[in-house]
C-alpha cells in the first residue's frame, strides 16, 4: 500500500464565503503537512479558498467539477446567501461530499485514500493511514466515533 | 472521515448520494450522519467501517475533557478536533484556536480558567433562579 501521497491530500467542501474559523482550520491542515487540497465549491467559495491560500507555496489546489456537480451546485440557488440549519439548502450541501470524493478518485488515480474534512476541524497532524487500515483489510471507511451519544451504532458526526 | 478506494467504496458513494438525495427531494431533511448510519445499518456494513480512536479524533462535546486533560483526552494525543458542537462563528473560532495551543502555554491555562468561570457563573445564576 502506497501511503506517501495519500495522507497529504484532503477533500473539502467550500460553499460561500466562510468565516475566520474556516481559515484557521485550513491553516491547521497546512501546518500538519497537507500537500494537496481537492475541493468542490461555488464561485464565491472558490474565490475565498484561493484568497486564503494565495501566499502558500508548494501546495496543489484542485477544484473538482463535472456535469452532476455543477447541476447540484446550481440547484442550491443564489450564491453567498446565509444557510440556516433546517433549510433544504443546508441538507443539499451535505450530499455534495459524496460527489467530491468520487470525483477525486476519478481524477487522481494514484490516491488509495481520501481524507475528507469539514472546515470546522483543527488538525494537529495528518492521519496515520497505516495504523488505521492495515490491521483490517476489508474496511473501506474510518470515521469519528460518537456511539455513546446516540441510538445509532456509531459515527454520529461525520468528520 | 477517511475513505479507502475500492470498487465497493465507489459503489457505496454512488448509492449514498442517491439515497440521501431522494430522501431530501421527498421532503425528509436527512443529515449526512443519519443518512450514513441508516445506509450502513440497512446494508449490514457496520463491520466494514472503523471507528477512529475517540482520543485522537476528538468530537466537539469533548472539548472540556480535551482542554483539562480528563481521562484519555490529551492535547498531545490529538490528531484532529472537530468544533461541530460549537454554535456560531466566534465560538467555533475560540474552540479551534484553543485546540491548537501548546499543552503548557499560559494562554491555555487562561482559556481553561475563563471556561470554568463561565460554567460556574451559569450554575450560580440557575441556582439563584
Amino acid at each position: 500500500m502506497n501511503t506517501s501521497s495519500n495522507h497529504e491530500t484532503f477533500g473539502l467542501l467550500v460553499i460561500g464565503e466562510l468565516g475566520e474559523f474556516a481559515n484557521k482550520s485550513l491553516q491547521s491542515m497546512l501546518k500538519s503537512g497537507v500537500k494537496r487540497f481537492c475541493y468542490l465549491s461555488d464561485s464565491v467559495g472558490d474565490k475565498w479558498i484561493r484568497a486564503q491560500l494565495a501566499d502558500t507555496n508548494g501546495i496543489q489546489i484542485c477544484r473538482h467539477s463535472n456535469a452532476e456537480i455543477d447541476s447540484q451546485v446550481t440547484g442550491l440557488g443564489p450564491e453567498g446567501d446565509y444557510v440556516e440549519f433546517g433549510e433544504k439548502k443546508f441538507f443539499l450541501l451535505m450530499i455534495l461530499k459524496w460527489l467530491l470524493i468520487k470525483d477525486m478518485w476519478r481524477f487522481h488515480s494514484e490516491l488509495d485514500f481520501v481524507i475528507f474534512s469539514d472546515l470546522d476541524v483543527a488538525w494537529k497532524r495528518t492521519p496515520s493511514l497505516r495504523k488505521i487500515f492495515t490491521d483490517d483489510s476489508k474496511a473501506f471507511l474510518a470515521i469519528q466515533d460518537d456511539s455513546r451519544n446516540s441510538d445509532d451504532r456509531f459515527f454520529v458526526q461525520v468528520l | 472521515m477517511i475513505w479507502r478506494k475500492s470498487p465497493r467504496a465507489i459503489m457505496i458513494l454512488d448509492q449514498m448520494y442517491q439515497f440521501q438525495k431522494s430522501r431530501i427531494d421527498e421532503g425528509e431533511w436527512l443529515p449526512d450522519d443519519k443518512a450514513l448510519n441508516a445506509y450502513l445499518k440497512h446494508n449490514g456494513l457496520y463491520d466494514l467501517v472503523k471507528p477512529l480512536p475517540v482520543e485522537e479524533y476528538v468530537i466537539g462535546h469533548r472539548f472540556l475533557h480535551l482542554m483539562l486533560g480528563i481521562g484519555k483526552f490529551k492535547l498531545r494525543k490529538m490528531t484532529a478536533f472537530h468544533a461541530n458542537y460549537a454554535q456560531g462563528n466566534s465560538l467555533k473560532l475560540r474552540f479551534i484556536n484553543a485546540s491548537q495551543l501548546n499543552v503548557f502555554s499560559l494562554k491555555r491555562f487562561y482559556f481553561i480558567a475563563s471556561l470554568l468561570l463561565a460554567k460556574l457563573k451559569s450554575r450560580m445564576s440557575r441556582i439563584e433562579r
